[in-house]
């Protein structure tokens, strides 16, 4: 990775980054305004941690992790706390809420939904989500395809495999 | 289509450019707040996010797996029976699942044993039970073999459970707010008395060794709650059990049921459906299932609970006196022609609705989770059906889950078994106060946990993850939660050859249990 300042290191990963991470954040709550703040955090993790990386694929792959990880704390957290009111707030530029789909996608549990996006929207295959998640390949194929069952069931058959 | 919609909706979502700003004004200024931040030292914990995740995922594989030879306990004794052998079922209300399934429970004998033993199984296993329960130091649980699988059928119009109504308005709501009122005093049914605050008598609470001889009914308060029969012991957590809580998130209070359908054992006949409500429940699962029913007989299991046994040709379905239905076919059913039998394990969905009969009882009954069981052996698989909780209601508090079914398949996806357990027997008596995670800690190390490992609680440091569950096999009276500790391991060589007897390096890790109610309310 080249040299650069901090400043212009908080510029490039909020610009390249911001939107897979709150993507990913996404599908582990389903507000707009906790996802922000979960991609915030993730920024300022990667800033305090200053981890080196060996390029950028390296970088993105550090930072859809400790999303996921995100994610997964928030799902531990909110399983943990089932009458906790709900955070209604929403910021006045949050994009339009999402139909169909996407919302079938978000509604699966959170180990499914994010595999689902790396595999689907990010590209990775099954030994790259594996190792990106730390988890047997077996277990993210296995995912998978419960995911693809759901999404099956829950678009009545229009999820193709 | 379906994907390319996914993708370009999901390819809607983009960072505003006021969220963008803000995030790098505060990014900024924390990097300002350090003070050479590009030279932080390199970070450790990065460095540790491998192995962190790796335990962590896995716990979760294990919870899974915990489930599973929960299941595979459940299996393996009604698989053994010949004279009706009840394997005990333990529910675990918690997640899940996570589809979770959420959730083990205590047993006494290693996978090579249950193997090794398979007719005798659950026999032998409860001897087991009980000799390591004499072994128990003071206030371990003794662990009581379980039965079957409760299960599923109708209420029996002849016999209505008894006490229930009477229970239901006089000790309702023992909540919070008067902790100090005891709940039951006794646990038989027949013994209750409603005006009587008294407290629910609980294994762990007890000393072990005399608490275990022969579940006698005359100490009914040394084995009301029986801790399952499935296995403490789980192979390889892949990630934490997605239940797992901590002392901040714990529950105050969980409710506490009452079971008003007891199979009973030798010296107690126990409540719940007579032998012509049986049979009745017989004939209808044989009819949901296309069977026909060739005779019916009495016998008993181990633990000398009444049933009736059904010979339906190719089936036996056998019922217990709490409603628990177990039908175990002869040879495996093949579920698809295609030699594909396995898309029954990868698409349950199907499967349930397959025998959507079976669960004509439920209002959306759902595949909550497939498990696989018997690892590094010949796998079988165990589909958990329950009936779709709320969103609001799902996880512990689901009583749902206490009614629910569970599909055995062979390695091949074709299915062996069917268990079918109800909980609409099964009424709250009010939420009742928890002890908190650290008070069941000290507990823990205090000795007064259950577990059927033939090993001592390693230590504090060796605890990996906590969760509540409740624990009902059908044979108690009273169902109340428990905080679940899933400890790692450390074992002798020869041990862990005895637990894990594939060597196949897997991370053991026990399960202790405490009971989670407040000591007041224990007996």
């Amino acid at each position: 990775m080249p040299p650069e300042t901090a400043q212009q290191r908080v510029e490039r990963i909020v610009e390249t980054y911001s939107d897979t991470l709150l993507r990913i954040a996404l599908h582990g709550t389903q507000n707009m305004s906790d996802a922000e703040d979960m991609v915030q955090t993730v920024f300022l993790k990667l800033l305090r941690l200053a981890p080196e990386f060996t390029d950028e694929a390296h970088e993105k792959a550090w930072l859809i992790r400790v999303m996921v990880n995100q994610c997964h704390d928030l799902q531990r957290s909110a399983a943990r706390k089932r009458n906790t009111a709900l955070d209604e707030s929403l910021p006045a530029d949050a994009p339009p809420e999402p139909t169909g789909v996407l919302d079938a996608v978000r509604s699966l549990p959170e180990k499914y939904s994010t595999i689902v996006l790396l595999y689907y929207y990010e590209g990775y295959t099954t030994p790259e989500i594996a190792k990106l998640l730390d988890m047997r390949q077996s277990t993210v194929e296995s995912r998978l395809h419960r995911a693809r069952a759901k999404l099956k069931n829950l678009l009545k058959g229009e999820w193709e495999a | 289509m379906m994907k390319d919609d996914y993708r370009k909706q999901l390819g809607q979502i983009h960072a505003s450019e006021a969220f963008k700003a803000d995030t790098k004004a505060k990014l900024l200024l924390a990097l300002e707040e350090t003070e050479s931040p590009a030279e932080a030292p390199a970070p450790r914990l990065w460095w540790r996010l491998p192995q962190v995740r790796r335990a962590a995922l896995a716990a979760c594989t294990l919870a899974i797996a915990v489930v599973g030879w929960r299941i595979w306990d459940a299996n393996s004794a009604l698989t053994s029976s010949s004279a009706m052998t009840t394997g005990g079922m333990e529910r675990s209300l918690a997640q899940d699942a996570a589809p979770a399934e959420n959730e083990a429970a205590p047993e006494n004998t290693t996978i090579a044993e249950e193997e090794r033993l398979p007719s005798t199984y659950f026999a032998q296993r409860q001897q087991l039970a009980y000799s390591q329960a004499a072994d128990m130091p003071a206030g371990e649980e003794p662990v009581s073999p379980s039965p079957e699988e409760p299960d599923a059928g109708l209420p029996s119009q002849e016999e209505p459970p008894s006490s229930t109504s009477l229970m239901a308005v006089q000790l309702p709501d023992a909540s919070p707010s008067e902790p100090e009122k005891p709940l039951l005093s006794t646990t038989s049914s027949s013994s209750l008395e409603a005006s009587t605050p008294e407290s629910i008598p609980v294994p762990g609470k007890k000393e072990g060794s005399e608490a275990v001889e022969q579940a006698p009914p005359e100490e009914p308060q040394d084995l009301p709650i029986a801790p399952s029969p499935s296995p403490d012991l789980v192979l390889d957590l892949e990630e934490p059990p997605a239940d797992s809580i901590t002392e901040e998130d714990a529950p105050a209070s969980l409710p506490v049921f009452r079971n008003s359908v007891v199979r009973g054992d030798d010296e107690d006949p126990g409540t719940g459906f007579d032998d012509s409500a049986l049979a009745g429940l017989i004939e209808e699962q044989a009819a949901a299932l296309g069977l026909r029913v060739n005779s019916i007989a009495p016998a008993e299991d181990d633990r000398g609970a009444r049933l009736l046994t059904a010979d339906c040709g190719e089936a036996e379905i056998r019922a217990w006196a709490d409603g628990a239905i177990g039908i175990l076919y002869h040879e495996a059913v093949v579920l698809a022609e295609d030699g594909a039998t396995r898309q029954a394990v990868e698409d349950p969905a199907g499967l349930v609705q397959a025998y959507s009969e079976l669960f004509a009882g439920m209002q959306q009954p759902v595949a909550a989770s497939v498990t696989a069981l018997n690892p590094g052996k010949e796998q079988v698989f165990a589909v958990y059906v329950y009936d779709e909780p709320d969103e609001d209601n799902s996880g512990v508090l689901a009583l749902e889950k206490l009614s629910g079914a569970c599909l055995m398949l062979d390695a091949e996806g074709s299915l062996t078994q069917i268990q079918l357990w109800r909980g609409d027997m099964i009424e709250p008596l009010g939420d009742y106060p928890l002890i908190t995670v650290d008070e069941a800690t000290a507990l823990l190390i205090a000795g007064e946990a259950t577990t059927t490992l033939p090993c001592e609680f390693p230590g504090e440091e060796s605890i990996y993850s906590v969760s509540i569950e409740y624990r009902y096999t059908g044979y108690e009276e009273f169902v109340v939660p428990y905080y679940r500790f899933y400890v790692k391991l450390d074992v002798p060589d020869a041990l862990a050859a005895e637990l894990d007897p594939e060597g196949n390096g897997h991370d053991l890790y026990g399960v202790w249990a405490v009971p989670a109610l407040a000591p007041e309310y224990l007996e």
